[in-house]
């Protein structure tokens, strides 16, 4: 069963799509980032890695900025 | 010669390093995919029609597969404007970093661009479902009698568009002669409850 956590309804529904994309090229734009500034391989591999948490604490901070919008309107 | 040497000289870059190369091949492949779609987007009503004259059949491209390939095309004009923005920067500053940072801010904004235009497109999308509650209130004239505990017809205007709607008198005992004025008081289901004008307006007088 999947989990409604309003996931869907950000960006008016468009953030799946965006957020796949993201998930896609976002590590691979931030390792040729560092690459191009000579930072070592392996250190622009793991910083190219993290990046991809970004957009989860992203997610989650919308979602949260979100639900506080419903609750001060009800 | 390499075949990214060749296309580094036809873009005016001599021996392209490992960014450039990754620049060409984001501007080349995303050009040929992003122009090969936009292709197929305008041919393909003339190729459909082709395949169900040649092979009987029925093939069509419903709303929901047009609406993937177009994110399909967005992603491809990205790649596109990555490729080609960062060539661009590179060969003007020679900047790899900034370079990267900008392609990648370019094809952010295309990517944002298709979002807005695939917005505008589903906004053009018009509901036509009526909702006899948007009837309240209408006023319209009687298209078929409505007899004494009986239905009839009306014509009033809801949602924009005049529609011909089952109805019947407030007043049970009240016939509504064809073409008199009438005014919508309640709507129970799909029938409209509704009172003449005439009378109404004598009900507020007094």
């Amino acid at each position: 069963m999947r989990d409604d956590d309003g996931t869907a309804e950000m960006f008016g529904g468009f953030w799946l799509l965006i957020r796949k994309f993201i998930m896609a090229f976002l590590p691979i734009w931030v390792f040729l980032i560092f690459y191009a500034a000579n930072v070592h391989v392996i250190i622009s591999a793991v910083i190219a890695g993290s990046s991809v948490s970004l957009v989860a604490i992203y997610e989650k901070m919308k979602i949260k900025q979100a639900n506080e919008e419903a609750k001060e309107s009800q | 010669m390499g075949f990214f040497d060749t296309i580094g000289d036809a873009l005016g870059i001599a021996a392209p390093s490992v960014i450039e190369i990754v620049f060409i091949c984001c501007a080349l492949f995303g050009s040929i995919f992003f122009f090969t779609m936009m292709a197929l987007m305008l041919v393909g009503d003339i190729f459909g029609g082709f395949i169900d004259t040649a092979f009987d059949t029925d093939m069509s491209m419903d709303s929901t597969l047009a609406f993937e390939l177009f994110s399909i095309q967005g992603i491809a004009a990205a790649i596109m404007m990555f490729g080609l923005t960062g060539l661009f920067v590179v060969s003007a500053t020679d900047i790899e970093v900034l370079a990267v940072f900008s392609g990648g801010i370019a094809a952010a904004s295309s990517l944002y661009m298709v979002k807005y235009m695939m917005q505008g497109i589903s906004n053009l999308q018009a509901d036509g479902t009526m909702k006899h509650s948007s009837a309240l209130g209408a006023k319209g004239q009687v298209y078929s009698r409505i007899q004494p505990g009986q239905e009839g017809e009306v014509q009033v205007a809801v949602d924009g568009s005049l529609r011909t709607l089952p109805a019947r008198a407030k007043d049970s005992e009240e016939l509504i002669p064809t073409g008199e004025m009438i005014e919508v008081v309640e709507v129970i289901g799909a029938i409209l409850i509704v009172e003449k004008i005439g009378k109404q307006t004598k009900k507020e007088e007094e």
